[in-house]
C-alpha cells in the first residue's frame, strides 16, 4: 500500500520552470515526483454511492511517515461501528533501478479476532479499501509501466492543463489508458479518464478543493465515478497536517496489536 | 336472420365492386405499397427476453436485481480436456488464458472474467493471509511450478474448496471460463445497438461463437462448449431462423402446387398467390411501421396460416365463379354472383377465425399476444384482399358459352358428395353414435396433457446446437439452467446478524437437497456469499480446514464481512450488496422438467418464508421464467380456448338466429379439439408455446366449414323447404370446396412434419389431426345432427 497523501494527492512547489516546452515523459515524471511532507496525518472520509444514490460512509484515521526510502502508512477505521478498530500497516519500498516495483509489506489487525495478520497479494490495480479507486489511482504508478503522450491542452475550471495520456505497456492491464488533465503550473491532476481493456471509458476522476496545505499542493476531495456501473466514491481528507511530529511507534506491528493508534 | 337477405346485400356490394373495379384496384395498390414499405424495418424478437412485458413482475424483479448485482446474464465457455491429462498443462492453460483474454477484449459489455487463470484465492498460513492469483506471474513452463499452481487451485477437496466442482471439476479435466456482463444500458447500447437489448444479446452470442470457432481453438486435445442466454439466442438465430424460412418457402411451394393442381390455369395460380403475399406483406409491413417486432418462434404461424386460408378463401370464390360461369357464361355476372354467394359465409368464417386468435390476447405472454394480433390481422387482410381482388380480376375477360352437359354445373366429384349426403341421411344415427364413442374414447387423454417448456425436449435431437448442449450436460460441470434467489432486508447490516447468516446456510442445504439442483461430484451447485466468508475465515485462522466455516460470533462475523467487502470487493459484491442487507444465492439445475420445477419452486418459496419471515425473497432466472411461462401457458391456453369457444358459439347463435343451431354448430367443432387433446395426452405431446396455439386455432378454422355448410344449407332450405334436398344440394355445391380447403390447409401445415425442430413437427401433426377430423365431423356429425334436430322448423317442401 502506498503512502496516501504523499503519493496520491501530489503537491508541487516547483512550478516555475514550465515556460519551456516539455515532453510527455517529463511531465509524467514531474507529476510522479511531486514532493510531499515527511509526515502527514488526517482523517480520510470515503463515501460510496451506488447507482440508486444510496450512500455508505467510512472514516479512516491516517498517519504517514518517510523512513529513509520507505513510506510507512497506518490506517485505522473509525466508522462504521463494525469496522471500527480494523487497522492496516503498510511499508512501501521504492521501485528498483530497472523500474520494476518491489512488493510492499502489509499487516492487518482485526479487533474482533484480536490478531495481527500479515497481508499480501493486493496488486496495485486492485481496489483500494473496497472503493472505486485502485491503489494505482491513489498512489504513484511506476513510470516504466506506461507510454506517455500529450494529447493537447485544455482549461479545466479556468486553469491551463496538459492532457496527458498514459498507455499501459502490459496488454493485459485492467486499465489500458489513463488520460489526465495536469495543471501546467503545479503538476496536480485536476481530472482524469480511465479506459478499460476494450478502450471503453470506465472511470472518471474529478479533483476538487485543491489547496496548498503547509506549502504542499493537495486535492482534498476526489470523486471517482465508474461510468460502467454507475458507482461512485468520494474521497475526502479532513484535518490534514504535513510535517508535524507523528509517533514513530505507530508504524509497528505491536502498536496495531495494542490498539495504540486511534 | 334470413341468409337470402344477407346475400342480397352482398350482391349489391359485388355489383358496386365490379362497376368501380379500376379505382378500387388503384386504392388497394396504394395501400399495399405504403404498408409493404414497412417491411424494410421488419425485425424479429428472439430468445426468452421477449416473453415478459416491461410491467411484468418478473421483468421488474430482474431490474431490481440488476440495480444491485449487475447483469443477471453472463456468458461462459466450458473447456473439457480430451484424451489423457487435465487442464493444468502449459498448453491448455495458455488456451484458457487466450480464451479469457479474447472474451474480455471482444465481447460487448464485458465485465469480469473468472477462470482458473485469474481467480482470487485467499490463502492462510501461520503468519497471516494473502489473496493469491495462481498464475499472476504468467503461465510457467516448468513442471514443478505448474504442479505447484495446480495444487493451489485444487487444494483440499470439494467440501473445503469452493472452486472444486464449481469452477474446475474434481478430476481437473473440466473448467469454466466465464464472463459477467455489465447491464445493457448507456452510451454503448444507444450508439452501437440503437437501444436494442436483443441485438446486444445476439451480438454477444455470435462473438462468443466466433471466438470458440476460430482456428486457434480448434484442437482435438480439448472441446469447448458455449453457455449463457446470449449464446442460446445466437444459436437460435443461426439454426432456427433459417429453418423457419425454409418452412415458409415450402408452404409457398405447396400453395402454388395446390392452386395449380385444382384451378389448373395460370390465372388461378397467379391471382391467389399475389393476393396472399400482398396481404401478408401489408400486415407485417404495417406492424413494422408501428415498431412492432415479430416473435421469432411463432413468426411462421400467421404466415403459413394466412397462405392456407387465402388459398381456401380463393378456392371458394373461384369455384363458385366457375360454377356460375359454367351455368351462365357471363363473366361479370358470375363474379357478382360469387360475391353474393360467398361474401357472407367467408366473412363469417373470417370473424370466427379472428375471434379465436384474438383470444390469445388473454394469454399474459408477449409472443402469444403478438401471434394473436398478427394472425387476426393477417386473416382480416387476407379476406379483404381475396374478396376485393379475386372477383375483380375474374371479371376481366371475355364471356363464355354455358356448359350444357350438366344442368347444374356440378362435376363428378360434386355428385359424389351429393350421394354421400344421402348416405348420411339414411344412417344418421349410426354416425352420431360412432362419433360419440370416438369422442368419449379421447376425453380421458385430455386429462393427461402436461406442460413442457424445456426447449431441449421441445426442439428435439435433430438440431446441431441442441445436440451439443445435451453433450455438455453429460459433463461434470456442464449446465444449462440456473436461477437466483434474492433475499432483501430493509434493515442495513441484516446479514451481519448470525441468525440471518445461519438461515442462509440452512437455505443452501435445503436448496442443495431439492430434486432438480445440479450436483457436481458430491457438491450441490449452489453459490452464495458464504463461500467467501468461509475462505476468509480459514485464511485468517492460519488456513485451518476446521475453520472453513462462517463464524457464529456477531462481532467476528460483522468484521469478517466488512473485511471481505474490502479485500475481495469484486467477488463479494457479486453476492452481497454494500449495505449487507441484500444477498443472492445462485443455483444450477440438472435439467428442466416443468411439473417438478414448479414443485421445487413452491417448496423453496415456503422454505424462504419460514427462514426469512422479515425479508423480501425473490426468485429469478431461467428456471423461474420457464416455470412461470409454463404456468401461464397452461392457464393462458385454457383462457384462450374458453374465450374462443364462447365467442364462436355466440357468433353462431347470432348468425343463425338460433340457440339450437349455434349449439349444434359447436358440437362438430369441439369434437376435433377433443381429438387433438386426446392425441396430446395419449402420445405425450405436451403443451408448449407452439402447441398451446393448436386448440383455439383448430376451433377457429374448423368452424369455417360448419359455417359454409349451415349457411348454404339454410339458403337451399329457404329455397326448397326440404332438408334432405337442401343437404344434397349443399354437399354438391360446396362439399368439394370444403374438402379442398381442408386438404390445402393440412398440406401447408404438413410442411412442418418434416422440420428437424420437434415442436414444429408436433404443431403440424396436431393441426392436421384437428383440421382433418373437423372436416370428417362436418361430413358426418354436422349433417346427421341437423337432420335429427331439424333446426329450421317443420319441413314445407316447395314445388
Amino acid at each position: 500500500m502506498k503512502n496516501l497523501f504523499i503519493k496520491v494527492l501530489g503537491t508541487s512547489l516547483l512550478y516555475a520552470a514550465t515556460t519551456f516546452a516539455q515532453s510527455a515523459n517529463e511531465i509524467a515524471k514531474k507529476v510522479h515526483d511531486l514532493p510531499s511532507g515527511k509526515t502527514s496525518s488526517g482523517t480520510i472520509s470515503v463515501t460510496l454511492i451506488d447507482k440508486n444514490g444510496k450512500t455508505r460512509n467510512r472514516e479512516i484515521a491516517s498517519y504517514t511517515m518517510k523512513d529513509g526510502t520507505t513510506d510507512k502508512t497506518v490506517l485505522v477505521f473509525k466508522t462504521p461501528r463494525d469496522v471500527a478498530g480494523i487497522s492496516y500497516l503498510t511499508y512501501d519500498y521504492p521501485d528498483k533501478a530497472d523500474g520494476s516495483t518491489v512488493d510492499s509489506d502489509s499487516w492487518i489487525y482485526l479487533p474482533a479476532m484480536k490478531k495481527v495478520r500479515r497481508v499480501s497479494g493486493s496488486s496495485k490495480d486492485d481496489d483500494f479499501q473496497g472503493t472505486d479507486f485502485t491503489y494505482d489511482d491513489l498512489g504513484t504508478r511506476s513510470l516504466s509501466k506506461d507510454n506517455f503522450a500529450i494529447l493537447g491542452e485544455e482549461k479545466v475550471n479556468g486553469i491551463d492543463c496538459w492532457i496527458l495520456e498514459a498507455k499501459a505497456k502490459d496488454p493485459k492491464a485492467k486499465v489500458s489508458r489513463r488520460v489526465s488533465w495536469v495543471n501546467k503550473k503545479t503538476y496536480v491532476v485536476h481530472k482524469g479518464e480511465y479506459f478499460d481493456k476494450q478502450n471503453r471509458l470506465q472511470k472518471t476522476l474529478v479533483a476538487e478543493d485543491i489547496q496548498q496545505v503547509n506549502g504542499y499542493w493537495t486535492s482534498l476531495k476526489m470523486t471517482m465515478t465508474n461510468v460502467q456501473t454507475n458507482h461512485k466514491t468520494v474521497y475526502e481528507i479532513k484535518n490534514l497536517k504535513y510535517d508535524e511530529k507523528v509517533n514513530e511507534s505507530y508504524f509497528t506491528v505491536s502498536a496495531l496489536e495494542r490498539e495504540q493508534v486511534k | 336472420m334470413r341468409v337470402s337477405r344477407i346475400n342480397h346485400f352482398f350482391r349489391k356490394v359485388g355489383t358496386t365492386q365490379i362497376r368501380y373495379r379500376w379505382p378500387i384496384l388503384a386504392i388497394l395498390l396504394v395501400i399495399t405499397v405504403i404498408c409493404s414499405s414497412g417491411l424494410a424495418d421488419f425485425a424479429l424478437s428472439r430468445g426468452e427476453e421477449g416473453w415478459f412485458g416491461d410491467s411484468d413482475e418478473i421483468t421488474i424483479n430482474t431490474k431490481k436485481y440488476e440495480q444491485v448485482f449487475g447483469n443477471l446474464n453472463g456468458v461462459g465457455v466450458l473447456l473439457v480436456k480430451q484424451g489423457d491429462g487435465d487442464v493444468f498443462s502449459e498448453d491448455i492453460l495458455n488456451v484458457i488464458d487466450k480464451i479469457g483474454t479474447r472474451l474480455q477484449d471482444e465481447i460487448p459489455f464485458a465485465n469480469r472474467l473468472t477462470s482458473i487463470i485469474n481467480v482470487n484465492i485467499p490463502v492462510g498460513n501461520e503468519e497471516g493471509f494473502e489473496i493469491v492469483k495462481p498464475y499472476e506471474n504468467g503461465i510457467p513452463s516448468d513442471s514443478a511450478e505448474l504442479a505447484k499452481a495446480r495444487a493451489l487451485v485444487m487444494r483440499g477437496n470439494e467440501k473445503t474448496n469452493a472452486l472444486i466442482n464449481a469452477l474446475v471439476s474434481d478430476d481437473g479435466r473440466e473448467t469454466w471460463i466465464s464472463l459477467s456482463l455489465h447491464p445493457f444500458e448507456g452510451k454503448e447500447l444507444e450508439e452501437k445497438f440503437e437501444g436494442d437489448v436483443e441485438e446486444v444479446n445476439l451480438a454477444i452470442g455470435y462473438k462468443l461463437m466466433e471466438i470458440m470457432e476460430s482456428d486457434e481453438f480448434q484442437n482435438k486435445d480439448y472441446k469447448l462448449y458455449g453457455g449463457g442466454i446470449p449464446f442460446d439466442s445466437a444459436c437460435e438465430d443461426r439454426y432456427e431462423i433459417p429453418e423457419y424460412g425454409i418452412r415458409v418457402l415450402c408452404s409457398v411451394g405447396v400453395m402454388l402446387l395446390f392452386l395449380a393442381l385444382f384451378l389448373r390455369n395460370f390465372f388461378g395460380v397467379f391471382v391467389p398467390a399475389i393476393t396472399t403475399l400482398s396481404a401478408i406483406a401489408s400486415v407485417f409491413g404495417g406492424m413494422a411501421l408501428f415498431g412492432v417486432k415479430a416473435d421469432s418462434t411463432l413468426v411462421t404461424l400467421p404466415v403459413v396460416l394466412g397462405m392456407a386460408l387465402a388459398v381456401g378463401y380463393s378456392v371458394h370464390y373461384i369455384n363458385m365463379f366457375k360454377l356460375q360461369f359454367r351455368r351462365t357464361g357471363i363473366r361479370k355476372e358470375s363474379a357478382i354472383k360469387c360475391i353474393e354467394e360467398c361474401g357472407w359465409p367467408v366473412l363469417f368464417t373470417v370473424l370466427t377465425t379472428m375471434a379465436s386468435f384474438i383470444s390469445f390476447l388473454f394469454v399474459d405472454m408477449k409472443p402469444l399476444v403478438w401471434m394473436g394480433k398478427a394472425a387476426a390481422l393477417v386473416v382480416l387482410a387476407i379476406y379483404l384482399y381475396v374478396t376485393i381482388l379475386i372477383p375483380i380480376l375474374l371479371s376481366f375477360g371475355k364471356n363464355g358459352v354455358p356448359d350444357t352437359t350438366s344442368n347444374d354445373g356440378a362435376t363428378k366429384l360434386d355428385k359424389m358428395f351429393s350421394a354421400w349426403s344421402n348416405l348420411v341421411y339414411k344412417r344418421k344415427w349410426h354416425f352420431i353414435v360412432a362419433a360419440a364413442l370416438i369422442i368419449a374414447a379421447f376425453i380421458p387423454g385430455m386429462f393427461k396433457i402436461t406442460a413442457q417448456l424445456d426447449y431441449l425436449s421441445i426442439s428435439g435431437d435433430k438440431v446441431p446446437y441442441v445436440q451439443e448442449i445435451k453433450k455438455m450436460l453429460k459433463t461434470k460441470l456442464g449446465n444449462q439452467y440456473s436461477y437466483s434467489i434474492m433475499i432483501s432486508f430493509d434493515e442495513e447490516g441484516a446479514f451481519k446478524k448470525p441468525e440471518n447468516m445461519k438461515a442462509l446456510l440452512e437455505l443452501e442445504d435445503y436448496v442443495g437437497a431439492l430434486s432438480l439442483t445440479k450436483w457436481s461430484g458430491g457438491k450441490p451447485r449452489v453459490t452464495s456469499a458464504t463461500s467467501i466468508l468461509k475462505e476468509m475465515n480459514r485464511a485468517l485462522n492460519e488456513g485451518k480446514d476446521s475453520l472453513y466455516t462462517v463464524p457464529e460470533d456477531e462481532y467476528v462475523l460483522a468484521q469478517l464481512m466488512e473485511l471481505s467487502s474490502i479485500e475481495m470487493r469484486e467477488d463479494f459484491s457479486e453476492t452481497m450488496d454494500e449495505e449487507f442487507r441484500i444477498t443472492e444465492v445462485s443455483v444450477d439445475m440438472t435439467q428442466f422438467a416443468t411439473e417438478e420445477a414448479l414443485q421445487n419452486m413452491n417448496a423453496l418459496k415456503a422454505k424462504l418464508a419460514e427462514l426469512f419471515p422479515n425479508a423480501q425473497c425473490t426468485l429469478l432466472g431461467d428456471m423461474i421464467r420457464y416455470s412461470e411461462m409454463s404456468n401461464r401457458i397452461v392457464f393462458g391456453g385454457l383462457k384462450s380456448f374458453g374465450f374462443s369457444l364462447i365467442i364462436i358459439a355466440i357468433m353462431l347463435m347470432f348468425a343463425f338466429s338460433s340457440f339450437k343451431l349455434g349449439i349444434i354448430g359447436m358440437i362438430p367443432n369441439v369434437a376435433p379439439v377433443i381429438l387433438v387433446g386426446g392425441v396430446m395426452g395419449y402420445f405425450d405431446f405436451a403443451l408448449d408455446f407452439s402447441t398451446v396455439t393448436v386448440m383455439p386455432l383448430v376451433l377457429g378454422i374448423a368452424v369455417d366449414d360448419t359455417i359454409h355448410l349451415t349457411t348454404h344449407l339454410k339458403v337451399r332450405y329457404e329455397e326448397c323447404g326440404s332438408l334432405p334436398k337442401a343437404m344434397e344440394a349443399t354437399f354438391r355445391e360446396i362439399g368439394a370446396s370444403m374438402f379442398l380447403t381442408t386438404l390445402i390447409l393440412c398440406a401447408m401445415f404438413g410442411v412442418y412434419l418434416f422440420s428437424p425442430l420437434r415442436f414444429l413437427m408436433v404443431l403440424g401433426l396436431l393441426i392436421i389431426v384437428g383440421l382433418s377430423s373437423a372436416l370428417l365431423a362436418d361430413y358426418t356429425i354436422t349433417p346427421a345432427l341437423l337432420q335429427v334436430s331439424k333446426p329450421y322448423g317443420k319441413e314445407k317442401e316447395k314445388a
